[in-house]
């Protein structure tokens, strides 16, 4: 279970040496922003996992989420409210907030359980 | 680690199967939400197939047309391939690395619905005023933007989309902290299976740039609405940029896990360890790296990219593929090769992705790109990239994998009709399209010069084949599951873990495992290496 941050850094490491081949042919900024950025967002996701404490020695799973559900769905009746006003995406908006709030009984009813 | 699932009844029926954190069944309920767009996606295809099959208008009127390949494009890369993909890797992974369960599996369960509300949002556009969208799959601005496309049907595009890469992302990151923090003792990096490689580099890929595309859709929505975003003189070429970034690594994220279930195939069926595992794992991380840097390449004829860059990088392709390639074929030469239906979808898949990919480096060359560009011969490479590899290795894996899942073998016999039909019906279809390309028929026309007839006639033909060879398919799975023929834990003889484990696997997946020393370590258990 060793250096679980290997891959991320090798992969940061190979789009940092495309950001820097990009230079040699053009400095367009869209070009070493978007390469750039994904190598420099996977380097502190190997920096993430370099520092994360060890994992406990037992870990309880969940069988099932109905608050994720909630979440999804009122994520997704939020969103594609945008286009179409407030009467759609407040009640979507509401029911996120329910399923978040559901999220987290859920838990910490699992901690209590642990 | 030792993973304890929570001390409560388990949730049965419908909606417990709705709720269910379980890998297993959340892979199973995106599988199948998967299989029914690509069957609405396909419905959208033989409509335009049908219309296609003569010159002038027939059957849709042009606005449908327009919004039919826009849906039959969104549909197949934003609601079936790519969710596809991860939908394997979610029931497989965890089984491939020896764990119980996913890490935060709630997030693969809100990645799903999160996919499946998008989609469906997509396909409601069909029912409001206006129609749905029509601005292709790549909502090409300005055509995107409220001036020239109005109605609310691209907005729920925008929407749809938003929503779905947004689910796919976040189950990507529920994958690689699956990889990365949940293997089993001695299942070293070292030791992952080539489909758990094929995944991480699939889910690296995803993260890096499915967010670009989440802001890009965040923009065009607010351009629509607020206009200023991307209407400057530069405005739609940074759209394209953008775009791009996103839409280049997603034809990978589509590629290879489906490589990876290639060569798990190839490697039972073979009887054989993966030939160049280290040579094979390091040309799949290159492969990756360089497909995040080529994605100017579907902007040469813009003018206003550096050709020379995207160019190189996009040739440069060849140099993984090519590993891969031989890796793939090695592992066959010397084995003991059954042919079954799984290993001719596998053969399959490696013949008729040549032609996508041979046909690719002919369009990595700008002068090339130039005759070619939206002509239909970028549909036939795409589709031979894509239908002819990715879904014909699904496939593989389908006959490779059903009895784990099900318990039950799939029938040989209607198998291989299904595998004959698809590889008649893919030919027949795509590879007129090359020709149409090259001698000048235009993408996305709903009518063409009567020069064309002969040749669309015949990918018309083309298409009806393939669909009777999915319904063929089909019509065995559920043959299959009627009259159970029990497969038993390791039918095929299998390297990787899954096979370890019982058919269907239990809840936290395994009572025990093997020594993990390689690879293939169920090949090590009857090897009796030490």
């Amino acid at each position: 279970m060793q250096r679980r941050w290997t891959p991320l850094l090798v992969w940061a490491g190979l789009l940092a040496g495309l950001t820097c081949l990009q230079f040699v042919f053009s400095t367009n900024p869209y070009y070493w922003a978007t390469l750039g950025g994904a190598a420099l967002v996977t380097a502190l996701l190997a920096g993430y996992y370099l520092w994360r404490p060890p994992l406990r020695a037992e870990e309880y799973v969940p069988d099932s989420s109905y608050a994720t559900v909630a979440v999804a769905v009122g994520a997704a009746v939020a969103v594609v409210g945008v286009p179409f006003g407030p009467w759609l995406y407040l009640p979507g908006l509401g029911l996120l907030v329910v399923g978040l709030g559901g999220l987290v009984h859920e838990l910490r009813v699992e901690r209590r359980r642990v | 680690m030792t993973t304890v699932a929570l001390e409560r009844p388990r949730p049965t029926g419908l909606v417990g199967w709705l709720a269910s954190t379980d890998h297993k069944r959340v892979a199973l309920l995106q599988l199948g939400a998967s299989l029914v767009f690509f069957v609405a996606s396909g419905l959208a295809a033989m409509l335009m197939r049908s219309e296609l099959a003569e010159p002038g208008m027939q059957i849709v009127s042009r606005q449908s047309y327009d919004e039919l390949f826009t849906i039959h494009g969104s549909g197949m890369v934003y609601l079936t391939i790519t969710p596809l993909a991860l939908a394997v890797g979610l029931y497989l992974i965890p089984l491939h690395i020896g764990a119980a369960e996913l890490a935060w599996p709630r997030l693969a369960l809100l990645g799903f619905w999160l996919y499946v509300a998008g989609g469906v949002i997509m396909f409601l556009g069909f029912a409001i005023d206006h129609g749905a969208a029509k601005a292709g799959w790549f909502a090409t601005y300005p055509l995107s933007n409220a001036a020239n496309t109005s109605g609310k049907g691209q907005d729920m595009w925008i929407c749809g989309v938003f929503l779905a890469v947004l689910g796919n992302t976040i189950q990507s990151g529920s994958l690689l902290a699956t990889i990365v923090r949940k293997r089993a003792p001695g299942m070293t990096m070292a030791r992952l299976s080539p489909f758990t490689w094929s995944m991480l580099v699939t889910v690296l890929l995803a993260l890096t740039s499915f967010p670009v595309l989440l802001g890009t859709m965040a923009a065009l929505e607010w351009d629509r609405l607020q206009g200023g975003v991307f209407d400057g003189h530069y405005g739609p070429v940074a759209y394209q940029l953008l775009f791009w970034f996103y839409g280049h690594p997603v034809v990978y994220v589509m590629f290879f896990p489906f490589v990876g279930m290639a060569a798990e195939v190839i490697s039972a069926f073979s009887g054989r360890r993966f030939f160049a595992y280290k040579g094979f794992t390091f040309s799949i991380l290159l492969f990756a790296a360089l497909s995040m840097s080529v994605w100017a390449h579907h902007m040469f004829a813009t003018g206003r990219v550096n050709n020379e860059y995207f160019s190189l990088t996009s040739t440069m392709l060849i140099v993984p593929a090519g590993l891969e390639y031989f890796a793939l074929i090695w592992t066959m030469v010397g084995g003991a090769i059954v042919f079954s239906t799984a290993m001719l979808f596998a053969i399959g898949f490696l013949l008729l992705f040549l032609i996508g990919g041979l046909t690719g480096v002919i369009v990595a060359s700008p002068p090339l790109d130039y005759h070619l560009t939206d002509s239909y011969f970028y549909v036939a490479h795409f589709h031979y990239a894509l239908f002819g590899g990715s879904l014909f290795a699904f496939f593989a894996g389908a006959y490779y994998w059903f009895p784990k899942v099900t318990g039950v073998l799939l029938r040989e016999s209607l198998g291989k009709l299904h595998f004959w039909l698809m590889v008649i019906g893919a030919n027949l279809t795509f590879f007129p399209m090359l020709v149409l390309g090259f001698e000048g028929m235009p993408r996305r026309v709903a009518t063409y010069p009567e020069r064309f007839t002969t040749l669309n006639v015949v990918a018309t033909a083309g298409g009806f084949v393939i669909a009777l060879g999915v319904l063929v398919f089909l019509a065995n799975v559920w043959w299959s599951l009627r009259r159970r023929v029990p497969a038993g834990n390791d039918p095929f003889g299998g390297p990787t873990l899954e096979w370890w484990t019982t058919s269907p696997p239990p809840r936290l997946n395994f009572d025990s495992l093997p020594p993990i020393r390689s690879f293939a370590p169920l090949f090590d258990v009857r090897e009796n290496r030490p």
